[in-house]
């Protein structure tokens, strides 16, 4: 359609209005990623003769998906929305996508190992508050951890069938703030001083050119336990293509939720 | 609900895609901004050969008496650029300036003079307009603020109509530091703190002389505001500009006009764009940026909303209300004009 107009634009002897510009990406508005219930995401664009166009997946958005009018309610564990802006005077925008996480099982203790104190966010609770989701790394939000190891373990009130374990992380590059190299993931019993390895994730270095938050969802095979451990693994060097290779890493986390 | 393991299988490992966006006509006529302060986009204003003169980042610009246009990048083969309005160049000077900066223009005795604010010399130099140095002003050891020339990183300059000098020590301390204009020390203001006359990477300063007793605006970037002082430095009223990293505040013809370096919300991500205020401190354009919106008298954040721009660090307004915006970190690029459109 759009060729189509600037061709009979220029038969019409009429200036083509050619627009080699994009629009940037809608603004998602919302508390934060955690919810317990529910929550409403609100998407906005301040520029006139714009649409925002949105679905519930990571797929890119077209002009035939959901045009966006209202705030949007969000119920279910997981929700992922992606959304984009249209004009017929410009490029449309890059999608800008964001998940949405529900409350996991409840967790009465954490223990873990003691953050950066320049980014020691709020403490303990940090990880188990419901907030966070928002890429300001310098917010209360993030804990940051520049070590080669960091330890979770999350406790429940009462032995749980558990069988998968969310991590909310930052990904700066710009900040030195990437994705952990490796991730463990272990079944604790106090009782006998024991614990088994569920699962080893080596998480594949990515070279992302934004600033994103990232839900990484860990699986195992279910197993009843009232205590999990989690080890995470920064990246030690940070790679060739990022300017401060060679340097430690910074891991950054805002929430953790077990199912 | 989404499936858990579908959920795995994207979230894990998936990565935001990125949409490619293709440069795709020469002819540009793409109109940025809003109601009367409405634009037309030229980025290929500059005719400079980039092989023969390149630029690294464009931070200033400035226009002389004579009309010219006068740009300042820290490219040591040509720190100053010289151009007509329609992006002739028409010579260059200047290798000694490696943390060229900031650019202010004074009509003194009849002669135009530059003061250029250079953050890895951690001094301003007063130039002749052609380049020849008229005076250094070291790191401001009176203040009793700095023990080493390395604490004091200077950004921008302002001459008042009295020929007082205002450093802006933007990337150091952020204090406000004023000489006479022989270079004598006479005080200094701003610096860092939670009072309303502190102030936080003080990015720029100027002169404010749409009134009848001139006034000294002062960015304070990272707080996404202008504040207002006294030309003897009591701190009078801050402007309020949520979500835009401002640079130097520019006046022009009764109005206030800045670069956004970019949009508090997608900090890193080249997501700058133009202010313009009228004379009662309103925001009534943004090209590139958010439509205006106020509830009440509060200004709704702003933001990039047309990728025209990547880090614009500058705006200079000729006497035909023409802008050119400088950036910085933009990948080398000349700068940009903007010509009104008259509806």
């Amino acid at each position: 359609m759009r060729i189509g107009i600037l061709l009979m634009s220029w038969l019409c002897g009429v200036e083509v209005y050619a627009q080699p510009f994009q629009l940037a990406p809608p603004r998602f508005q919302y508390e934060s990623v955690f919810f317990t219930d529910s929550t409403r995401v609100t998407l906005a664009f301040a520029k006139n003769n714009t649409q925002i166009y949105y679905v519930n997946s990571e797929k890119l958005p077209t002009e035939n998906d959901n045009r966006y009018s209202k705030p949007i309610t969000v119920k279910n564990t997981f929700t992922t929305l992606t959304a984009r802006v249209f004009s017929s005077m410009f490029l449309p925008s890059d999608p800008v996508t964001v998940t949405f996480i529900k409350q996991g099982i409840p967790l009465t203790r954490i223990k873990y190992t003691k953050p950066n104190p320049l980014y020691s966010g709020s403490g303990v609770s940090t990880l188990y508050d419901n907030k966070g989701g928002l890429p300001d790394f310098s917010s209360e939000q993030w804990l940051g951890y520049d070590t080669d190891t960091v330890t979770f373990r999350l406790k429940s009130d009462q032995p749980r069938l558990m069988d998968s374990v969310l991590i909310h992380i930052l990904e700066h590059p710009d900040a030195w703030i990437v994705a952990p190299a490796r991730i463990e993931i272990f079944a604790l019993n106090t009782e006998t001083d024991s614990q088994l390895l569920l699962k080893t994730v080596d998480i594949p270095e990515t070279q992302p050119d934004v600033i994103r938050c990232r839900p990484l969802l860990i699986s195992f095979s279910p197993v009843e336990t009232e205590e999990l451990m989690i080890s995470v693994y920064p990246v030690r060097s940070l790679p060739d293509w990022h300017p401060g290779k060679g340097n430690h890493a910074w891991f950054f986390v805002d929430e953790i939720k077990v199912y | 609900m989404t499936n858990r393991r579908d959920f795995i299988r994207k979230t894990s490992f998936g990565i935001l895609g990125m949409g490619y966006v293709p440069h795709m006509l020469a002819k540009q006529q793409t109109i940025l901004g809003h109601g009367e302060k409405r634009y037309r986009i030229n980025t290929r204003w500059s005719q400079a050969d980039v092989a023969r003169y390149p630029v690294n980042d464009c931070h200033e610009m400035i226009q002389d008496h004579r009309g010219r246009i006068i740009l300042l990048t820290n490219e040591t083969k040509n720190n100053v650029l010289i151009y007509d309005k329609n992006g002739k160049l028409l010579e260059t000077w200047g290798q000694d300036y490696p943390g060229a900066h900031g650019l202010t223009c004074f009509h003194e005795n009849g002669e135009d003079v530059l003061f250029i604010a250079d953050n890895a010399r951690h001094e301003v130099i007063k130039t002749t307009i052609d380049g020849r140095v008229l005076m250094v002003l070291p790191y401001p050891r009176e203040t009793g603020k700095y023990d080493r020339p390395e604490e004091y990183i200077p950004t921008e300059t302002a001459i008042a109509p009295n020929g007082d000098i205002f450093i802006a020590d933007g990337y150091g301390k952020d204090f406000i530091i004023q000489y006479d204009y022989h270079g004598n020390y006479i005080r200094h203001f701003g610096g860092r703190g939670t009072g309303d006359e502190h102030l936080l990477n003080a990015h720029g300063v100027c002169i404010d002389h749409r009134k009848d007793v001139p006034t000294l605006l002062v960015s304070s970037r990272q707080q996404h505001a202008f504040k207002r002082f006294s030309l003897t430095g009591e701190y009078l009223e801050t402007i309020a500009l949520p979500g835009a990293w401002v640079c130097r505040p520019v006046i022009s013809g009764g109005y206030l006009y800045a670069a956004v370096l970019q949009s508090h919300s997608r900090q890193g991500m080249q997501s700058g764009f133009v202010t313009i205020l009228d004379k009662d401190n309103r925001v009534i354009s943004n090209p590139a940026g958010s439509d205006p919106e106020y509830e009440g008298t509060q200004l709704r954040e702003l933001y990039q909303t047309v990728k025209a721009f990547q880090y614009p660090h500058d705006v200079c307004v000729d006497d035909e209300e023409n802008l050119y915006v400088a950036q910085w970190n933009s990948g080398k690029t000349y700068p940009y004009k903007l010509e009104p459109v008259h509806s």
